[in-house]
């Protein structure tokens, strides 16, 4: 009989370290192997189920362990909860916020299931916002802990790659069938070109390259400006989280207060950086944003520890 | 002095292992849905950091396939916490009662 559980051990083995696969890990594999064995005498269903919940149970320990949330207090633990629950809400809601506009301009004529192609389009704007607020109001009256700030640091990866994913390849695509179902209806047919929102990288890396050969240095700058800005955007998540981070204060609307500002900073930096394509090189204006909170989230930290060293230094 | 902290789970935890020895899983069944398969390793292995409960695996039984399973049993300092918190509880149980000037 084949016994469950072990490409999930191997898995486990080279994300947790040797005690928790021991503590944690081993014990979950060990109880869901004996319940398989068990189930086995019964029906298919029974089996299938058993592994089911066996298998979610360990990747949720397999995961907490990765991420540090198991070495995390309670406290910390509800922190995460809370500023999750605030991300996913929040972001719902910037996405339905963003697809306003182009929603005003379509008629009765448009059915929902055409406006969820809206979506792909709002969503790579609406992570870094929803994850911004979300930590600004996810850790009310507190200050944020190393465990806390590493677990929501890794949502914040898996937030940029959800982004880029859908930057490079979801969005262009969406995109492309939103505008020519907008053009059927108008009675427009056949296939229209591609802006650069349209554009897969490969796409918008050739388009590049012909701009430049024809000697058009300002359409070249553009295209190139859109071709570095979304892997410039995907990762705007982690920058906001570490500004928010470095900024942190244990006042709640202070958080909010920094959120916006930084939320306002990168877009009003990410205009700057376009409009400077042409003077400084594309992906300089692209990155400009991450660039610039960057670098005052690492000053930001590293004067706070400084002051706190300090202060213990001096204290009797 | 710390004082040890001692959470809902954790207490629940060492009321249920206060009977008998159990599996994790044992402790998920008995628990009438109060513990979480995905969350009760991460608990117990927080509370044998703790000192509050220790645990080995089970010999293995002869043609047995699979890994062994983790028994879990409190320790005394985790019964003598569970016994403190159980005190504070019923001490602090209800609104004072007034006497009538």
């Amino acid at each position: 009989m084949m016994i469950p559980g072990r490409a999930l051990h191997r898995i486990a083995a080279r994300i947790c370290c040797p005690k928790t696969l021991e503590r944690v890990v081993e014990p979950a594999i060990a109880d869901l192997q004996k319940e398989y064995t068990e189930a086995a005498a019964g029906g298919a269903t029974k089996r299938v189920w058993t592994l089911v919940r066996g298998y979610l149970a360990i990747l949720e320990v397999t995961v907490m362990c990765a991420f540090g949330v198991s070495a995390a207090t309670d406290d910390d633990r509800r922190a995460i909860v809370r500023t999750i629950a605030w991300t996913f809400a929040l972001t719902a809601m910037f996405v339905a916020f963003l697809m306003l506009p182009p929603m005003i301009i379509v008629d009765e004529s448009f059915s929902n299931v055409f406006l969820v192609g809206l979506v792909p389009q709002a969503v790579p704007l609406a992570i870094p916002l929803g994850l911004t607020f979300g930590i600004a109001f996810g850790m009310t009256r507190r200050t944020p802990t190393g465990a806390v700030m590493r677990a929501i640091l890794a949502c914040a990866v898996l937030a940029s790659l959800v982004s880029f994913a859908t930057l490079g390849w979801v969005m262009p695509a969406a995109n492309q069938a939103w505008r020519e179902s907008v053009a059927r209806t108008r009675g427009i047919s056949g296939s229209l070109a591609k802006g650069a929102a349209e554009m897969t990288f490969s796409e918008l890396d050739r388009e590049v390259a012909i701009a430049a050969s024809s000697g058009d240095a300002m359409t070249a700058g553009s295209y190139a400006w859109s071709f570095h800005v979304r892997f410039a955007l995907a990762t705007a998540s982690i920058v906001l989280a570490g500004f928010l981070f470095a900024t942190a204060t244990r006042n709640a609307a202070s958080r909010a207060l920094v959120a916006l500002f930084a939320c306002f900073s990168y877009w009003a930096l990410l205009y700057v950086g376009q409009g400077l394509a042409g003077t400084i090189p594309a992906a300089a204006g692209a990155w400009l944003p991450n660039i610039v909170l960057g670098a005052a989230a690492l000053l930001i930290a590293a004067s706070r520890s400084s002051r706190l060293r300090g202060s213990l230094t001096a204290a009797p | 002095m710390d004082i040890p902290k001692l959470s809902r789970t954790e207490r629940l935890i060492l009321e249920l292992l206060s009977g008998e020895e159990m599996f994790g899983l044992q402790l998920v069944e008995h628990s009438n849905g109060a513990l979480k398969r995905g969350t009760v390793y991460v608990t117990l292995g927080r509370m044998q950091d703790k000192g509050y409960v220790e645990s080995w695996t089970e010999k293995p039984q002869p043609g047995a396939i699979g890994l062994p399973r983790r028994l879990y049993k409190p320790t005394g300092y985790g019964l003598r916490v569970l016994a403190a918190w159980e005190a504070a509880a019923r001490a602090l149980a209800g609104p004072p009662k007034l006497r009538p000037a």
